[in-house]
């Protein structure tokens, strides 16, 4: 292939990622949101 | 490209409505703000829904009521730093958190950026931090460095407005801005009882609270705006350079308010733009 006919392909085509492995991101995350709600009871009830 | 856009918009959205809640929370009550701020996103999200539709399943809704709860926890516990004085501490921790708990997420989810965005990713980071860090709050970092004091709220604030970007990037483009109302809804609740316990007034009783429409049209419109980003392009690239958002509101407050840009700052500037061209070319 000639250097012009490269440059003319450019970058090739990179679909998005599969979601392959969403369990353990959406286990973090619902993990976050419980610390988030006890600390919330747990520091901002030490406040009253 | 278009999420590369769409982020880089709802920064300036989120800098711009940071900036203009700043100037309104100095006259009256950052929380009756807060709620006005929010009860305003939920309004203009859900007619926004209702008009563009969508079928959002089950676990879409809950995936906006557990961004609710970020957007409610990191609000309370950023007040809170701010409250006690720790903003040096505070603001920096909460803006970097935000940016990093996404990436995890993103990467848990199977997102591989190029090495180009990882670097952009490289320098975005410490560009969040240089920038959210008020001038004297770092000088005092850099003189006694006690990261301890201010530090359980900043990490939890950050892990809050984390939690946000994280949880609606789980939403699908099907499902229209259904579960974004449902996230400000929540968040209404969640402020409302922190702001409680804190002992401070969320009701919106005078007339300059209510300038908190402003700042929540622009607030809807940059987190409508990442949710598009976060559905056109990889949730890492999106979250971080939403994340970008100080590096606005400083220059918004440079250029309206004359408020000076002081030496990390100005790096931390100059970093986010690198960050931004690294990005948008990888």
């Amino acid at each position: 292939m000639s250097r012009s006919a490269r440059r003319k392909k450019g970058r090739p085509y990179q679909p998005l990622p599969q979601r392959s492995n969403p369990w353990l991101a959406r286990v973090i995350i619902l993990a976050i949101a419980v610390l988030l709600v006890f600390g919330s009871f747990a520091l901002f009830g030490g406040t009253q | 490209m278009l999420a590369v856009l769409l982020a880089l918009a709802s920064a300036a959205m989120y800098g711009l409505s940071d900036f203009a809640g700043g100037i309104v929370s100095r006259r009256t009550s950052v929380w009756a703000v807060a709620i006005v701020t929010q009860l305003t996103a939920l309004v203009l999200i859900s007619v926004t829904a209702g008009i563009l539709g969508g079928r959002p399943e089950p676990a879409d809704w809950l995936w906006g009521a557990v961004a609710g709860v970020g957007i409610g926890a990191g609000t309370g516990f950023l007040y809170r730093g701010l409250a006690a004085g720790r903003m040096g501490v505070v603001a920096p921790l909460s803006a970097v958190g935000a940016a990093l708990v996404p990436v995890i997420v993103g990467l848990l989810t199977g997102e591989r950026p190029p090495l180009l965005t990882w670097l952009g990713i490289g320098c975005a980071i410490p560009a969040i931090w240089l920038v959210s860090a008020p001038a004297e709050g770092f000088g005092s970092l850099v003189r006694r460095p006690r990261l301890d004091e201010g530090a359980t709220d900043g990490i939890l604030a950050g892990l809050g407005f984390g939690l946000m970007f994280a949880a609606l990037g789980q939403v699908p483009d099907s499902a229209g801005l259904g579960p974004l109302a449902a996230a400000e809804l929540t968040s209404i609740l969640a402020v409302a009882v922190l702001a409680t316990a804190l002992h401070g007034s969320w009701v919106p009783r005078d007339r300059v609270a209510w300038w908190g429409t402003a700042v929540g049209a622009l607030a809807s419109g940059a987190t409508v705006l990442f949710l598009f980003a976060s559905q056109a392009g990889m949730l890492t690239v999106a979250a971080v350079l939403a994340s970008l958002y100080p590096a606005f509101t400083v220059l918004l407050a440079a250029t309206l308010l004359r408020e000076p840009i002081h030496r990390p700052q100005a790096v931390g500037l100059v970093l986010a733009a690198v960050a931004v061209a690294l990005v948008a070319i990888g």
